[in-house]
């Protein structure tokens, strides 16, 4: 994970709450599904899985609209006049501090910054403007978020890199991400499909500053969209970048599920549920029962009294 | 992926492709629709395209603490309005009555031969794994429990027939909770739950759904339905106070 020097920390503490016990989760169902015998292999596996990595995974996004840029790592050039929107990567480093610079052909937009990259992370370094493009670009770095997700659904995350104030991004018309300020990403699971985003300064319908454009939803997969450009030249648009994620659990829909066989309930599902359908329909035959035997008796009685003498 | 087999998915999943009930999303600040028209952005309504990696042109040579003398990146930050999510590990049940309580939650799946594993104790409830997250924006969070148990008695989702809607359900794990409001119960058919019904649909508005079984009690086939009870989240997840 990175180290992330200031800011809301109460946010990067929620983050890593999330990671810790997700990862415990992870213990709990593989403790759940090794079967005794093969216990000892398999902790054996866990030790040399938990061997840390010593590198990390980065993907460098050039997010700087309009203008190419030259990005060097470490001193050494990994990309040369590389045309906003490019990915490059994944560039697998060692764990610990590493620089980046990107510079535009002109020489006048230039940036260095340094990130430490924790062992085993997997990060986006975006190149990209601040919210006053007259500034210097600068390089924001955004853990990506690889823990599984069901079967049909896919993670969407929109990160604010461009030069606008806070934002809203609407999905099929409904805010989906609020508020989000340059510098900041918002994360949702969705359903995979295809839906239309737009983006509106916070709290207002309008006016658009960028889209609606059509976003691609896959199953199983991250999608990250990266909001770019400037929107005062009109230059906004979006970078998206997909990686593959695993799917939680089995993925299948139980066709039956067996909830009791004791019957000790049995005595309190008749006191609560006596008027559900198939009881109910009982209690009517009885009662059905017991008027015809009695319109039957009163037949009788009546035959009798106005009978013979 | 190519573009082909991206559609080939998508059209896959295409029960799914529209945002179902989008507009009933927990904590969405309501924005009046605008047409498309009023774009004062870059105009035309447009497909986004999916960026491939390129390759680096050169492998930096790795040594440990090359940057530390540059200015720190920026720490991309989570933004104020992120929905937390978590996976339940504990049932609260607040019924206006003498069954209230508290259930231990274990991680179940559906089984090989499709039938959904319920943990063996009937005092704990199982969530299904292959469903959605509490604080989800969408879909299902299944949680299913023993009515009673051979050897093992009445179980904790007994209180179940006792639900009715309004009630209370709070969902937690070590670090938030979230709380759901009672909204239907119903018994079905044990062979009909899973295809008459959308109990399993992890493309509905996130939710909370119930379940354990109902019905006339026999020794031989057991119990016939299952009771289902559907709850909607009153809010977003919240750390726990």
């Amino acid at each position: 994970m990175l180290t992330i020097p200031s800011g809301r920390m109460s946010a990067t503490t929620q983050q890593e709450d999330t990671l810790v016990s997700q990862s415990r989760r992870r213990a709990l169902v593989a403790s759940l599904v090794i079967a005794p015998g093969v216990a000892l292999a398999t902790s054996m596996v866990a030790v040399d899985a938990h061997a840390a990595p010593a590198t990390g995974t980065v993907y460098l996004v050039q997010g700087v609209a309009d203008t190419p840029m030259t990005i060097t790592v470490d001193g050494k050039s990994v990309a040369t006049a590389a045309a906003a929107k490019t990915i490059v990567g994944p560039l697998t480093l060692s764990a610990g501090n590493h620089s980046i610079t990107a510079e535009s052909p002109t020489g006048t937009a230039t940036v260095t910054a340094s990130m430490s990259l924790a062992a085993g992370a997997n990060v986006d370094a975006v190149i990209h403007r601040q919210v006053d493009p007259s500034k210097a670009p600068v390089v924001t770095t955004f853990p990506n978020d690889l823990n599984a997700v069901t079967a049909g659904s896919g993670r969407l995350v929109v990160a604010h890199v461009a030069a606008v104030g806070p934002a809203d991004v609407r999905v099929d018309q409904k805010v989906l991400f609020a508020n989000i300020a340059n510098g900041e990403a918002l994360t949702v699971t969705v359903p995979a499909g295809t839906y239309k985003v737009d983006i509106v300064p916070t709290a207002t319908s309008g006016p658009v500053v960028f889209g609606p454009a059509d976003v691609p939803v896959a199953p199983t997969k991250l999608t990250r969209v990266f909001a770019i450009g400037v929107a005062a030249t009109n230059s906004m648009d979006a970078v998206v970048q997909v990686l593959p994620l695993s799917a939680r659990g089995s993925g299948a829909t139980p066709s039956t599920v067996n909830a009791g066989d004791g019957g000790q309930a049995a005595d309190l599902v008749a006191a609560t549920h006596g008027s559900s359908d198939r009881s109910g329909l009982v209690a009517l035959g009885v009662v059905g029962v017991a008027a015809m035997l009695l319109l039957a008796g009163r037949r009788a009685a009546s035959r009798r009294a106005s009978g013979t003498s | 992926m190519s573009v082909g087999a991206l559609t080939a998915l998508l059209s896959a999943c295409s029960a799914s492709a529209a945002i179902p009930g989008a507009a009933a999303l927990p904590g969405a600040s309501t924005a009046s629709p605008e047409p498309a028209s009023a774009s004062a952005g870059s105009g035309a309504e447009r497909s986004l395209s999916v960026s491939t990696p390129v390759p680096p042109s050169g492998q930096p040579d790795d040594g440990p603490d090359l940057g530390a003398d540059a200015p720190p990146a920026r720490a991309g930050q989570v933004g104020v309005t992120q929905r937390p999510t978590f996976a339940p590990t504990s049932i609260t049940l607040a019924l206006r009555g003498a069954d209230d309580g508290t259930a231990a939650i274990t991680t179940i799946d559906t089984t090989a031969s499709g039938e959904l594993s319920l943990p063996p104790d009937p005092g704990q409830v199982g969530w299904w794994q292959s469903g959605a997250l509490a604080g989800d924006a969408f879909g299902s969070v299944v949680l299913a429990g023993h009515i009673d148990a051979r050897d093992q008695g009445v179980g904790f989702f007994a209180r179940l027939l006792h639900v009715h809607p309004g009630d209370e359900v709070q969902l937690s794990d070590s670090a938030y909770q979230l709380r759901y409001r009672v909204v239907s119960t119903r018994d079905v058919p044990k062979a009909s739950l899973a295809t008459s019904t959308d109990t399993f649909s992890q493309a509905v508005p996130g939710r909370l759904v119930l379940l354990t079984c109902t019905g006339p009690y026999d020794p031989k086939t057991h119990y016939p339905d299952n009771l289902v009870v559907i709850a909607e989240p009153l809010g977003d997840a919240a750390p726990r106070g």
